[in-house]
C-alpha cells in the first residue's frame, strides 16, 4: 500500500505517549482516534522472536495517565518475546472509512506497580487486567508515523506522512 | 519453508480458514511485519494475493521493501473480522519474484480482486515456515477464551 516512504533516523531516547502529545498534538489526536485506546480498539503488535523474525498478534492498547499500555497474557509467545527483547511495532486497525494509518515503534517494558495497574484497568472500563496472568507493559515510543491518503480507494491514491522521533 | 500449496495440502482447514480471513473484505488484506536493519520491527497493511499455489504481495518502493530484500523475514496477520476475534498469521521468508509470467499472473489476480497499484511495485512470494489459525466464538457467545488453535509448521 505505502510507497516511497523515507527511513526515519534511529532514535536513542524513548518517550512516553505524553511526549508525543506535547510535541505533535495533531498526530497524538489522530493516534488516539485510530487506536481507540480505552480497552475497545484493536491494534496489531509485532514482536521479535528468539530467531529475530517477527510475530504479529492483535492487542487492545489502553491510554492512562499520559502513557500507553498493554495487558499481555503471560503464557503467550508475545509475552516471552517482550520479556526477552522489548522492541515492538504497533499499527492501529484500519478505520472503517479507510484513508488513515497510525503506527509507533519503541521498547516495551513490564510495569509491576499496582497503582499503575489499577489505573490502566479503570481506563479500560474495567474490561482488562482483571487476572494475575495478564502482565502490564508500557509501550515506550521511539518513533511515530501518521499517514493520510488522498484519493483513498482509487488508483491515484497518494499518501502524505507525518513523522515524529523521540530525541 | 513451504509454498502456500503445501499448507493447503498438509493443513487444509488452516489454509481454507486463513484464505477466508484474508479475503473477507474483498481484496486480500493483512498487516505485514518486517525486520529493520537494526533488528527492530516495522508493520504496515498490505494486500496479499493467494493464487497458483503461492501467497504473494506487490510491494512499492518503501522501507518495508528494503527490509524484505535485505532480510526476507516476515510475519503477516489477517485483518480481524467485525463479529469475532478470529486470527490468521503466517511467518517465514519473502523472496522477490523475477519470472515475468508469474509477475503478470499475480498482477492480474491482484487487480481483479479490486486492489489498486502504481505499476511500480515489485512482486514477492511469501514462503511459509509456520501458520496459526485461531477460531473464536462470535462476540456475545460464551466462552470467548480460549479459542481453538490450529497450528502448522513446515518441515525442515
Amino acid at each position: 500500500m505505502a510507497s516511497a516512504l523515507p527511513e526515519v533516523a534511529s532514535a536513542s531516547v524513548t518517550a512516553h505517549w505524553q511526549d508525543l502529545t506535547v510535541a505533535e498534538p495533531a498526530m497524538a489526536e489522530a493516534g488516539e482516534r485510530l487506536l481507540r485506546p480505552s480497552g475497545e480498539g484493536v491494534a496489531y503488535l509485532a514482536t521479535v522472536r528468539k530467531d529475530g523474525g517477527p510475530r504479529v498478534h492483535p492487542v487492545m492498547p489502553v491510554l492512562a495517565g499520559g502513557r500507553l499500555y498493554l495487558f499481555v497474557v503471560r503464557m503467550s509467545w508475545k509475552y516471552r518475546d517482550l520479556a526477552r527483547d522489548g522492541r515492538y511495532a504497533l499499527h492501529a486497525a484500519a478505520a472503517p472509512e479507510g484513508g488513515e494509518e497510525f503506527y509507533i515503534t519503541g521498547p516495551a517494558r513490564e510495569v509491576e506497580n499496582a497503582g499503575a495497574r489499577s489505573a490502566v484497568t479503570a481506563a479500560s472500563g474495567g474490561r482488562l487486567g482483571l487476572h494475575d496472568f495478564e502482565a502490564l507493559f508500557e509501550l515506550g515510543i521511539d518513533r511515530a508515523l501518521h499517514t493520510s491518503w488522498q484519493g483513498w480507494g482509487t488508483a491515484s491514491a497518494w499518501p502524505s506522512y507525518r513523522k515524529w522521533a523521540a530525541d | 519453508m513451504a509454498r502456500w500449496q503445501t499448507l493447503e495440502t498438509d493443513a487444509p482447514e488452516i489454509a481454507r480458514g486463513g484464505r477466508a480471513l484474508l479475503y473477507q473484505y474483498g481484496p486480500g488484506l493483512a498487516y505485514l511485519a518486517t525486520v529493520r536493519a537494526d533488528g527492530g520491527l516495522r508493520i504496515h497493511p498490505f494486500c496479499p494475493v493467494v493464487t497458483d499455489g503461492g501467497i504473494y504481495g506487490l510491494i512499492g518502493d518503501s522501507p518495508k521493501r528494503r527490509d524484505l530484500v535485505r532480510s526476507g523475514q516476515f510475519a503477516l496477520h489477517a485483518f480481524s473480522p467485525e463479529d469475532r476475534d478470529d486470527e490468521f498469521m503466517l511467518a517465514g521468508n519473502a523472496r522477490r519474484i523475477e519470472d515475468a509470467a508469474v509477475i503478470a499472473r499475480v498482477s492480474e489476480v491482484y487487480h481483479a480482486a479490486g486492489a489498486t497499484s502504481s505499476g511500480e511495485e515489485w512482486t514477492f512470494e511469501f514462503d511459509i515456515d509456520r501458520a496459526l489459525l485461531s477460531l473464536y466464538n462470535p462476540r456475545g457467545v460464551e466462552p470467548q477464551w480460549p479459542p481453538r488453535y490450529l497450528k502448522w509448521q513446515a518441515q525442515a
